[in-house]
């Protein structure tokens, strides 16, 4: 995927150094250090230190390896996403393993602290897992799944338009139609909210990351007010069941 | 009388041919269009699984809704409707609770590890 051709080598040791510390607390050196880069820097690189860090690195990349398989085998049992999606996904989760993994192995050839300080910090800013790519499958699964739910209540409205209008004049026709009405309302709403969601929160890069974590929060909230306006509509479909009944 | 008959007979004879296709006609006809009425999603059956949201029609819905209002008996109408709501509130049900939980998914996630 485009997203991951670009690997930015920036001067962010902090953040590499958050990343090897987070998982390794043995390097108790670099902890001490880690608050600033110069100091971090003026750290000796001992052969003890290299180790620490290239099993950090290790540990960092093989945990992302976990969520990315937890993440496909998810895929595997949403019935309802759309294959654009799917595809789109897939493709995501086996260029993220296969560049994570790559990463990994040069950090394990790396022979010194710093040659390991800009290389790990790869498995961050390329690849953002944990901050994007997570939540950008979590969001195209609900907002898919969302969707196929909307419509499944919007394909029965001709019928119940119909149902509602062979009724008697009287107190339930007339309950029946407010209803009707009341599921219409809030299975639009929800497929507004749900609409597009995939597609926007798929084009987020991680290159682009935290400036477009902004973007990531307001597709989050779209889709919390679709499955509120489902699940509103949902209620209304049993209430007018039960009419009919 | 004779000259009568025998211009009874040949109009007979000419027109037989005519009614003849006509009958087969009308028969076929006939045929063709209880057919067409037929629905097209016997009800109570289950439209596969889609893909792309939306593609799901419940089943029942298109009969009821392609009737025209009066031409089937009211019981039928709800019938078909009941069917249609039922199987619909059952997969919306189901793909809100699914969505619910993708939804927190994603938002645990990124609060718990913001920067990575």
């Amino acid at each position: 995927m485009s997203r991951h051709l670009t690997f930015a080598r920036t001067s962010a040791v902090l953040l590499s150094a958050g990343l090897v510390l987070a998982a390794a607390p043995a390097t108790g050196a670099l902890a001490a250090t880690s608050s600033a880069p110069s100091v971090r820097q003026s750290v000796s690189c001992s052969t003890n230190v290299l180790s620490g860090m290239k099993r950090a690195v290790n540990g960092a990349a093989a945990r992302r390896a976990a969520t990315l398989s937890s993440l496909t085998i998810k895929l595997a049992t949403r019935p309802h996403l759309t294959a654009d999606h799917r595809a789109t996904l897939t493709a995501l989760y086996s260029a993220d393993g296969a560049g994570i993994s790559g990463v990994n192995r040069q950090v394990q050839s790396d022979g010194t602290c710093d040659a390991i300080d800009a290389d790990a910090q790869a498995i961050v800013t390329d690849y953002r897992v944990y901050a994007l790519l997570v939540p950008q499958s979590g969001l195209t699964l609900a907002a898919d799944a969302g969707t196929f739910g909307a419509g499944s209540l919007a394909a029965t409205e001709p019928a119940l338009r119909l149902a509602i209008k062979v009724m008697p004049a009287g107190s339930s026709k007339d309950r029946a139609q407010l209803l009707y009405d009341a599921m219409a309302a809030s299975v639009s709403a929800a497929q507004a909210d749900f609409e597009g969601v995939g597609d926007r929160v798929l084009a987020l890069m991680p290159s682009d990351y935290p400036g477009n974590a902004g973007e990531l929060k307001s597709e989050t909230t779209e889709v919390a007010a679709g499955t509120k306006a489902l699940a509103a509509a949902v209620s209304h479909a049993q209430q007018l069941a039960a009419l009919l009944g | 009388m004779d000259t009568n008959h025998t211009t009874s007979s040949r109009a007979l004879r000419l027109l037989a041919p005519v009614l003849l296709v006509a009958l087969v006609g009308a028969m076929t006809g006939c045929s063709r269009g209880r057919g067409a009425e037929a629905p097209a999603v016997v009800p109570g059956t289950t439209a596969p699984a889609a893909a792309t949201p939306g593609a799901t029609s419940p089943a029942g819905a298109t009969p009821a809704a392609s009737r025209p209002a009066g031409s089937g008996s009211a019981a039928a109408d709800t019938s078909a409707a009941q069917a249609a709501l039922a199987k619909a509130v059952k997969d919306a049900e189901s793909a809100n609770g699914t969505a619910g939980k993708d939804l927190a998914a994603a938002g645990s996630s990124a609060e718990g590890d913001p920067t990575q």
